[in-house]
């Protein structure tokens, strides 16, 4: 093989970092025979030997980081997980004071199982919009201290 | 015979022991922001409107609620949430127009009113009677009450 550097496979096409060798890797496969979950694989192809790992099969047991005979595996990076970002949505603000409460999705949402818009308040002032919609439906005149016969 | 709340705000001091004995109920610790019941400062002097969960006939709570957690319960004239089948999404929070629905942070659930299964803590220990637990017949009895003698007063004087 001659000091080929085994290539990681990248998955979805973004970034898959957890696994790593290091160009010490020389595809003696001790790795990919010796993990218990079978979450290594190779493939030979067009004169390369590409080795893969899977995430979602690995259990981070680091088994393949004890056998490497040339110490390639970075083991490290299996334990490091950084947080990605999945997923950003717009926030509608509350009315009053401009505190971000709920995504603007969300809030349509509500909106049309209410069958009305939802008004997006803070928790702040949506104790003061109690006070609004009560003295809207109040009765008209209390009713009097022991009224009751 | 189905009971429920009422509050009249004229005669609240804003003391706060409704809030105290609530959360005592509810969460073991006497801690205002985890009450049910929330006293609201009104924008004259002196108005203070002690505020829970009106158990409305057509909840919009019940409605937006994704998993259907949230039910009346009839028999004791209550709105309640059904915390095997809650999945604190916080929709029921939008969608209350009293801002009654609360959320806790700490134990990531909703809560709200439930009438503290028949025996109102907060009606129990208001010294001025601002909140009264009473049958809803009453309390239609006293509003058709109220409007009759607002009417008699002016047929009275037009007859005179």
């Amino acid at each position: 093989m001659g000091g080929t550097h085994a290539q990681v496979c990248r998955i979805g096409g973004s970034q898959m970092s957890s696994f790593i060798v290091n160009e010490k890797c020389n595809g003696c496969l001790a790795c990919v025979q010796n993990c218990p979950n079978r979450a290594l694989d190779y493939r030979d192809h067009a004169g390369k030997r590409v080795l893969m790992h899977n995430m979602g099969l690995c259990a981070r047991c680091g088994q393949c980081w004890r056998v490497c005979p040339e110490q390639a595996v970075e083991f490290r990076h299996l334990l490091e997980s950084p947080w990605q970002e999945v997923v950003a949505l717009g926030l509608t603000a509350c009315r009053v004071c401009g505190e971000p409460v709920y995504t603007f999705d969300y809030g349509k949402k509500v909106s049309e199982k209410l069958r009305m818009p939802a008004e997006a308040l803070c928790p702040a002032h949506r104790r003061e919009k109690g006070l609004r919609v009560w003295s809207r439906i109040r009765p008209a005149s209390p009713p009097s201290p022991g009224g009751a016969r | 015979m189905a009971k429920q709340l009422i509050v009249e705000p004229e005669k609240c001091n804003g003391c706060g022991k409704c809030e105290m004995v609530c959360s005592l109920r509810h969460q073991g610790i006497s801690n205002p922001a985890l009450s049910r019941i929330r006293v609201i400062q009104g924008e004259q002097e002196g108005f203070h409107l002690p505020m829970h969960c009106q158990h409305c006939l057509n909840p919009p709570c019940m409605t937006v609620c994704p998993r259907k957690a949230i039910s009346r319960d009839e028999e004791l004239n209550r709105v309640l949430v059904d915390y095997g089948l809650c999945i604190a999404c916080k929709m029921c929070v939008a969608a209350c127009p009293f801002g009654v629905m609360q959320f806790n942070e700490e134990r990531g659930q909703t809560f709200k009113c439930d009438h503290c299964d028949g025996d109102p803590q907060c009606a129990r220990f208001c010294e001025p009677k601002a909140i009264d637990y009473v049958e809803t017949v009453k309390m239609e009895m006293d509003r058709m009450r109220a409007a009759a003698r607002r009417w008699a007063a002016p047929t009275r004087k037009c007859a005179a």
